[in-house]
């Protein structure tokens, strides 16, 4: 049995320029202790399939479909036991980490917020829980570090204390929204090994949102590319980088500086306007009469789902 | 859900914009909407009746004229000194915020001296020597009141200093002055008019203050001194309601209209700002 | 604590704007300094007129005086007010305390119930209790408080007879006090906290869109526990900066309520220094209030870097 299972997913934002649809129709998987990386270009709706599995989507915002985690239906569930689950059974680690973080309060009361949210922790307690995480995630002097303020950290270091708090009460799902974000390659290594070193310990499952093709390559079992709304392939991760099907994913890896750097020309298309078709048709170089106007379907290929009529 | 947001905005707007035209116009046509001059006497102490809408007060002046004469004086006060105020504000607010540096720090710690003297006993004691006028509180009030605008333009300035369209006109070679005018200012008139109609309420709201302490132009007729008179020539103590509290609510429905006009001009973004968030005045 | 020397130096910058002000004013004006100085109340022969013109320095060269106008407000000296006969530091200190009465319960009132129905406002704006409250400050916040005094005295003096019309602390009993403070305390109460009111609301609608409260919500936080345990500490920074800014309004405002109910404070003193033109007086509360609203500021900067630790790094 997998350990969340989203069914036909669809959202919508109602905006003053018109109605966004920023997921269209995706269902996905992912099995227990396994990683499901999320690619695609910004804006293609990757962080709201993670905002919907929370349900933390502004009031413009409509859901439909199902998202089960654990035989239960995320989007049936009441307001208090979704807040029972967030950060106690799925957390988060956001993009952003200097905003995401309270400018107000100290590290070591924010880090350690999980025990006393779920748990019952007093203060102290929960600062002293905060030193254990930090020293975990490897801070040089977590005593200290937890009296700190936002602001007085680097990116990287916020980033690594929302890591931290993310794996306080052992979550089964960890769900990571671009945690690469703005960082350096090296710092980057670093952090992407921390969080599967943790994810292993805690044997958890997690959904790795990201546009960096290597940080997707170092850590995750299965990809999943993303396009203006879509799903456009499904794959095992060696498989991907072995022999890309879909032309969106072949011209993302093409796009990497070890193959070239040659990016996809064109854009991708707005959310608002209907394109007809396939989705990627007017960048695609293969594109012919019939991806213009029909819609192809995700085909299964072997172990791999692709959206292409080249594979039909 | 977002078009509910959108109609009460509108609500409010409306409201404002009947309420502000409906006492501009009694300030105009004063002349025909008064059923008396202002110097006629007729029996003192009248309550209201069909002859003298709000009765009389105590040397027989029909209060209904004088109410309809009054709302000159707050139109005029308010909408001068907003201009006047808005006007030196955000000249300071542009060169401020323009030119940064030396000329940044000198400017706002003008603003913030300026910003912590108490305006309303400053113009006590400046009225109690000069002769009360009209001018006077104009000029005074115009002196103080600019502050939160220059503060508030200076920042927009600032951001807006550092967007493409800025940094390519000064690459292009054209003056500061051109680029402060032509540029900048036509990108913060949205942020001035909300700025003017609260400095306008603010300063209705003091106008009244004033004369209600008896500091108004003796020459004029307006609701604060109604009010002055009414607390003070035993108006208010014989239970004449219908000589302050006519006055009164002018004043509160005047500077509300300001407030519902400001409304309008709420930055709307989607997702935020769809509510409106009052910007605090008259300090 | 130590502040960054450019807020102390606009402090000093305005205080020393204001004496001076304060100085020149009555040697500016119209007529005749001597009047200007000692209020219409003093009245004397031709020669007792220039008798006083020596006594008060008039004759010597300006910066002498300016120098000695400096020295005698360090000691309190204010000068002496021929109307109420008695010197306007120890008038200003007697009605001050009246004036405090008044004040701060209602400032601490204000803030409270201003903040905390403000940020309630904010965060959950579709309730319609949460609209009353927005349209009943924003009423108050439109008004005058000389009128919202005349109006409640008018009704609850007038027509239902429950609270003295005229405010004089004759008794000193304390029942008799709290029914004399009673409406006036309300009034101002409700004054201060409409001003809270909107900018907490304004405020907290601000926050609400931010990361961090979204992050708080991922953590498991259900919604009151997100407003008060992360929105409040940040919206209330922009509340702190106004009551700094506001302080001189507030107080503005409780003299006329102290006008309208009589009470024996500062505003009254005010009040009656205008119909008698007491210059001494005038300024001498004058300068009371612009010292009083620079000590609030300073205050306010103190308790600004207690809560926000940015301004604290800062510093």
């Amino acid at each position: 049995m997998s350990l969340l299972t989203v069914e036909r997913l669809n959202v919508v934002f109602t905006t003053y320029q018109g109605k966004v649809k920023a997921v269209k129709n995706v269902s996905m998987t992912i099995n227990y202790q396994e990683t499901l990386a999320l690619i695609g270009e910004t804006g293609c709706g990757k962080s709201v399939i993670a905002q919907s599995i929370l349900r933390l989507l502004p009031n413009n915002a409509q859901i439909n479909g199902s998202i089960i985690f654990q035989g239960r239906d995320l989007l049936l569930v009441d307001e208090k036991t979704m807040a029972s689950i967030r950060g106690k059974e799925i957390a988060i680690i956001f993009q952003n980490p200097s905003l995401a973080l309270n400018p107000v309060y100290s590290i070591g009361w924010q880090v350690g917020e999980p025990f006393r949210i779920h748990q019952g922790v007093d203060r102290n307690q929960s600062i002293q829980e905060s030193v254990r995480l930090l020293s975990y995630m490897k801070f040089d002097k977590p005593e200290s570090a937890v009296k700190m303020y936002p602001f007085e950290f680097s990116g990287g270091m916020n980033q690594r204390a929302l890591i931290a708090s993310a794996l306080a009460l052992h979550p089964n799902l960890i769900i990571a929204d671009e945690p690469t974000q703005g960082l350096d390659r090296t710092l980057i290594k670093q952090i992407i090994e921390q969080l599967d070193r943790a994810r292993k310990i805690h044997s958890s499952s997690m959904l790795l949102i990201t546009h960096d093709l290597t940080v997707a390559r170092s850590i995750s079992d299965w990809i999943m590319v993303m396009y203006a709304g879509e799903i456009v392939e499904q794959v095992p991760t060696l498989d991907f980088f072995q022999s890309p099907m879909h032309p969106y994913s072949q011209g993302l890896l093409r796009s990497l500086p070890e193959n070239g750097f040659h990016p996809i020309p064109g854009q991708s298309p707005s959310m608002i306007e209907n394109l007809s078709g396939c989705q990627f048709h007017p960048r695609c170089q293969w594109a012919r009469e019939q991806c213009r106007w029909e819609k192809p379907g995700l085909f299964p290929i072997n172990r791999r789902m692709v959206r292409c009529f080249l594979y039909d | 859900m977002k078009d509910l947001i959108f109609q009460r905005k509108k609500y409010f707007t409306r409201i404002g914009g009947f309420l502000f035209i409906l006492f501009l116009l009694i300030a105009i046509f004063s002349h025909f909407i008064a059923p008396f001059q202002l110097r006629d006497r007729f029996d003192p102490f009248l309550p209201p009746g069909l002859k003298h809408l709000l009765g009389t007060n105590d040397i027989g002046n029909d209060l209904f004229t004088e109410f309809v004469y009054g709302s000159r004086t707050t139109l005029l006060v308010g909408l001068l000194t907003g201009a006047f105020a808005v006007s030196i504000g955000v000249l300071v607010g542009l060169f401020a915020g323009y030119h940064g540096g030396v000329i940044d720090e000198l400017l706002m710690g003008i603003t913030d001296v300026v910003l912590i003297i108490p305006r309303i006993p400053l113009i006590i004691v400046l009225s109690a020597f000069l002769r009360p006028s009209v001018g006077l509180m104009i000029l005074v009030m115009s002196i103080l009141w600019w502050t939160s605008t220059a503060r508030i333009i200076r920042s927009r300035t600032m951001q807006i200093r550092s967007m493409g369209f800025v940094e390519s006109a000064r690459c292009l070679g054209f003056s500061s002055w051109h680029i402060l005018f032509y540029e900048i200012l036509p990108n913060i008139v949205m942020i001035i008019i909300p700025e003017f109609l609260i400095t306008v309420a603010s300063a209705m709201i003091s106008e009244a203050s004033l004369s209600f302490l008896g500091l108004g132009d003796p020459t004029l007729k307006s609701w604060g001194m109604m009010i002055h008179h009414a607390f003070q020539r035993g108006g208010f103590l014989n239970g004449m309601w219908w000589w302050y509290i006519p006055p009164g609510i002018g004043i509160t429905l005047f500077v509300l209209s300001m407030v519902f006009l400001s409304f309008a001009f709420e930055e709307t973004e989607i997702g935020i700002g769809e509510e409106v968030a009052i910007v605090p005045f008259n300090r | 604590m130590v502040f960054p020397a450019k807020k102390v130096l606009r402090y000093i910058f305005a205080l020393f704007f204001i004496v001076s002000l304060n100085f020149f004013l009555p040697r500016a004006m119209p007529g005749d300094p001597v009047i200007n100085l000692l209020g219409e109340d003093f009245i004397a022969g031709k020669e007792a007129v220039e008798k006083i013109r020596e006594e008060l320095g008039l004759n010597r060269p300006i910066l002498v005086q300016y120098a000695s106008y400096w020295k005698n407000l360090l000691r309190f000296d204010f000068g002496y007010s021929y109307h109420f006969r008695a010197r306007v530091s120890s008038l200003i200190i007697s009605r001050l305390k009246w004036t405090f009465i008044l004040v701060a319960p209602s400032l601490i009132l204000g803030t409270i119930i201003g903040a905390l129905a403000g940020s309630l406002a904010g965060w959950k704006r579709k309730s319609k209790g949460n609209t009353f409250s927005f349209l009943f400050f924003l009423f108050i916040y439109c008004s005058p408080p000389f009128f919202i005094s005349l109006l409640l005295l008018y009704f609850f003096g007038f027509r239902l007879g429950l609270f003295p019309l005229k405010g004089f602390y004759t008794t000193g009993n304390w029942i008799d006090i709290l029914k004399h403070l009673f409406l006036p305390v309300l009034i101002m109460t409700l004054f201060s906290a409409s001003r809270n009111y909107m900018v907490m609301r304004g405020s907290v609608l601000q926050e609400k869109e931010k990361l961090y409260v979204w992050y708080a919500r991922a953590k498991g936080h259900l919604e009151d526990s997100i407003l008060f345990q992360h929105v409040f500490k940040n919206a209330s920074l922009p509340v702190i900066t106004l009551f700094a800014l506001d302080f001189g309004f507030l107080f503005s405002g409780a003299l006329f309520i102290e006008i309208v109910f009589s009470l024996n404070g500062m505003g009254t003193l005010i009040y009656q220094s205008i119909l008698s033109r007491d210059y001494p007086v005038l300024q001498g509360t004058f300068l009371t209030i612009s010292f009083m609203v620079i000590i609030a500021n300073y205050l306010t900067d103190w308790i600004y870097n207690w809560i926000d630790p940015r301004v604290r790094a800062n510093r």
